[in-house]
């Protein structure tokens, strides 16, 4: 059951312009606050799409195992996150204030992001439920998985450790305590995106 | 089919145990249907402990269904 059925471009299209209001668009639409109604959407999108699994759950079920639908899902939103939070800081220059509005912005996408995750990774566990076992092959992949996000993340860590010691003045003084909180927070988004990543790759090369 | 040096006739077996499917034998294995195919289709190399239960489901031993090949 490929991800790009003619049934899932709707579900897509609105998760483009969901995720559009949310990172890019300006504050106010008419009047109307983006960011509020790109998470309304978002909301509207992922009940749809849970909608659509249910629909066809027996045909995503021939195509793949509960373990690769839920890294799937995790990647989806791992990225959508990621990126949520990356053009939030790069739009207030890397650097951010505890009382700014971009910072309750991002606060506020990546909450809803936060609880639509594990919402939606529970009603993909209930959809299967009859079927929805993990064996030794989810267990390994996972186990790599974690493994490469913990590579990228000690990398990551490292690069930032050394760009702190080194990176100048100019770069120091970027480098609030809160601050640096958001970029810790943003090497922990790395690593799951790499995690999922990761498992995503392997479960499609054991494709046939 | 093969994960590196390692064959498997699991497919070949299956269908002299009266065509029993992909489903039945994850199932029999505690494992998912898409761990079966990833076997059968040479992607996927199984713990020992799977080997000897996919030998089981089959009514064979280890080395009817894994072979290896130097």
């Amino acid at each position: 059951m490929p991800v790009l059925h003619p049934r899932n471009l709707p579900a897509g299209a609105l998760g483009v312009v969901a995720l559009y209001l949310m990172w890019l668009a300006p504050d106010r639409i008419y009047g109307i606050d983006s960011g509020a109604l790109g998470s309304g959407i978002l909301l509207a999108t992922a009940w749809l799409v849970i909608w659509l699994w249910w629909r066809v759950r027996d045909a995503a079920a021939e195509y793949a195992s509960l373990g690769q639908q839920l890294a799937a899902l995790g990647l989806f939103f791992s990225i959508a996150i990621g990126i949520s939070f990356a053009s939030r800081l790069h739009a207030s220059g890397w650097t951010l204030d505890a009382a700014a509005a971009d910072a309750w912005k991002l606060g506020r996408n990546v909450l809803l992001m936060l609880i639509l995750w594990p919402i939606s990774a529970a009603i993909l566990r209930s959809l299967r439920r009859d079927d929805g076992i993990e064996d030794e092959r989810d267990r390994a992949i996972a186990a790599r998985a974690s493994a490469h996000a913990y590579a990228v993340l000690a990398i990551a860590l490292v690069a930032l450790v050394v760009q702190l010691g080194f990176g100048g003045v100019a770069f120091q003084a970027l480098a609030t305590p809160f601050s640096i909180a958001h970029w810790l927070i943003g090497l922990l988004l790395l690593a799951t995106v790499a995690e999922h990543l990761s498992a995503t790759l392997q479960y499609r090369s054991q494709q046939p | 089919m093969s994960v590196g040096p390692i064959e498997n006739q699991i497919r070949r077996l299956r269908f002299e145990r009266g065509e029993m499917t992909q489903e039945e034998l994850a199932r029999h294995c505690q494992v998912t249907r898409q761990t079966i195919i990833a076997l059968e289709a040479g992607r996927y190399a199984p713990s020992l402990e799977l080997a000897f239960r996919l030998a089981h489901a089959l009514g064979v031993g280890v080395d009817d269904v894994f072979q290896y090949r130097r």
